[in-house]
């Protein structure tokens, strides 16, 4: 029994602190607030630094992210997130706040949502000049194939929708291989074996791309949209009709 | 026809006829070095939220079935070959290009199949049938009968107009909930199952049981127009790659 005992404090000695993480409010426009609170259960000593990550939102969308925070013994440490007004249009977007892992401390709960609900309406932009020539309407969609930020599903879901396909099929200028004028293309590559107005269309929606942001141009001769894709088959559409009855 | 549920009772009655798959090919180095879900750039949606998407696809007309039956892009029928391990791939390529381009693209396998297996009527794998489109691209059905094991279609003319349909990447999926966010994203995937020594396209997820829609290369008369579901067990697969796209057209 006498040699149980110091190696039963040597255990208790080399326990790591466990750290957890919750959650509590939201980051929705315009003036949502979140805190954050990592703690800690045990009652060793020295501080423990928690390393954080944080995905699925912007920088821009708030403030006041840390990227490490010292728990003290048996405490916790409060990280107060405020959502920035901004205004853009943006869908429902989901900020994920997680500890990482490290060799210092064990987790028990490790990774907290919080939700991000826009308040700015959709407003369609107003007509300009031609982005390029164009005998009828015609379309181009470009996406980044590896974006940084994953699209949200309700945007994604333009790529295959059925109801887009069909309206851009029946209203787009027939192109020079006799199919429609309008193509979903990653902004990756040279589209050179592609009809010369598709070509064209490429290098205006190209040269205003920001980031990796999907970006939409539509030209009906007259005039034409070039700027971030809406992020829903129905504000796709509302876009297009726009420029389809021009 | 009504659309086929194969699952772990009833799926040996559907174990005949073609042995085109050859099991796991991927080699662990392969594994760490290919591009994987991460490389997508499309969010690994969990399972427990798969439902809501679902929905909202399907309310929307955006599940890659309801675009290719709106579309007119039927299935691929292999015939007598055993060349699943081509036309799965081959299947995505069509719904990418039909994504890009509003446009259904009708693609020989064969076109790819054949040269990589010297011309033999043999199985394979469907990373072999993606490397071979990566770097040399595949035939139109104009060009190359999209059965046809024939060298007679392996000309310069034919290998210069693959290179207008070569895809830009590939992907292996390593999860089933990367193989469902994929699909959920609108990217079809190839999957081979060693119980059925066969590749299929897995192109929806059923909301709910979440089971597993694939479309065959059985025909358009197999099942509901070459859609089937793999319930249970059944959907998981030993390989499953993906593409995204392809040369602009």
């Amino acid at each position: 029994m006498r040699w149980f005992i110091p190696f039963l404090l040597l255990l208790v000695g080399c326990a790591k602190p466990t750290v957890s993480i919750t959650a509590t409010g939201d980051l929705s426009e315009p003036d949502g607030r979140a805190t954050v609170v990592v703690s800690r259960s045990d009652s060793a000593s020295e501080v423990v630094t928690v390393r954080l990550s944080y995905t699925g939102m912007v920088d821009d969308d708030y403030t006041g992210a840390q990227q490490s925070v010292s728990v003290p013994s048996a405490g916790s440490v409060t990280i107060d997130l405020v959502a920035v007004d901004n205004t853009l249009h943006e869908p429902t977007e989901s900020l994920i706040v997680e500890i990482v892992a490290d060799e210092s401390y064990a987790i028990d709960v490790g990774k907290v949502t919080l939700v991000s609900e826009d308040d700015d309406p959709w407003v369609p932009p107003k007509p300009g000049d031609a982005p390029w020539p164009s005998p009828g309407l015609s379309v181009l969609i470009l996406r980044e194939s590896q974006p940084s930020k994953p699209l949200p599903p309700t945007q994604q879901a333009i790529f295959t929708s059925t109801a887009v396909h069909n309206w851009l099929t029946r209203n787009t200028v027939k192109l020079s291989d006799n199919q429609p004028g309008y193509r979903i293309w990653d902004d990756d590559q040279e589209p050179t074996n592609a009809p010369v107005l598709m070509q064209e269309a490429f290098k205006v929606v190209k040269a205003k791309m920001i980031g990796d942001v999907p970006m939409l141009g539509v030209s009906n001769g007259t005039t034409g949209y070039v700027g971030p894709l809406p992020g829903t088959i129905e504000e796709l559409l509302a876009l297009l009709e726009k420029y389809g009855d021009a | 026809m009504p659309e086929l549920i194969i699952n772990d009772e009833n799926y040996k009655q559907y174990l005949v006829g073609f042995r085109g798959y050859y099991g796991m090919w991927l080699s662990d180095e392969d594994r760490r070095t290919a591009k994987g879900f991460g490389d997508l750039g499309i969010p690994l949606i969990p399972e427990r939220e798969w439902d809501e998407v679902i929905d909202m696809l399907e309310k929307s007309q955006a599940t890659i079935r309801q675009l290719s039956l709106a579309r007119g892009l039927e299935c691929l029928d292999q015939g007598s070959s055993n060349y699943c391990w081509v036309n799965a791939p081959t299947h995505c390529c069509e719904i990418a290009r039909l994504v890009e381009t509003g446009r259904v693209f009708s693609y020989s396998p064969a076109s790819a199949g054949a040269p990589i297996k010297g011309f033999r009527n043999v199985g394979g794998w469907g990373s072999q049938a993606l490397d071979y489109f990566l770097e040399y691209g595949l035939n139109e059905t104009v060009d190359w009968p999209a059965n046809a094991i024939d060298r007679r279609y392996y000309t310069t003319e034919n290998q210069q107009k693959k290179l207008a349909h070569k895809t830009l990447e590939r992907y292996v999926l390593n999860s089933w909930e990367e193989r469902g966010s994929c699909i959920l994203a609108g990217i079809p995937t190839a999957d081979g199952y060693n119980w059925w020594s066969h590749e299929v396209t897995g192109v929806g997820i059923v909301k709910g049981s979440h089971d597993l829609r694939i479309r065959n290369s059985w025909g358009m008369s197999w099942s509901d127009k070459g859609f089937a579901l793999l319930s249970g067990s059944r959907k998981q697969a030993d390989d499953s790659v993906a593409i995204t796209s392809m040369v602009a057209l």
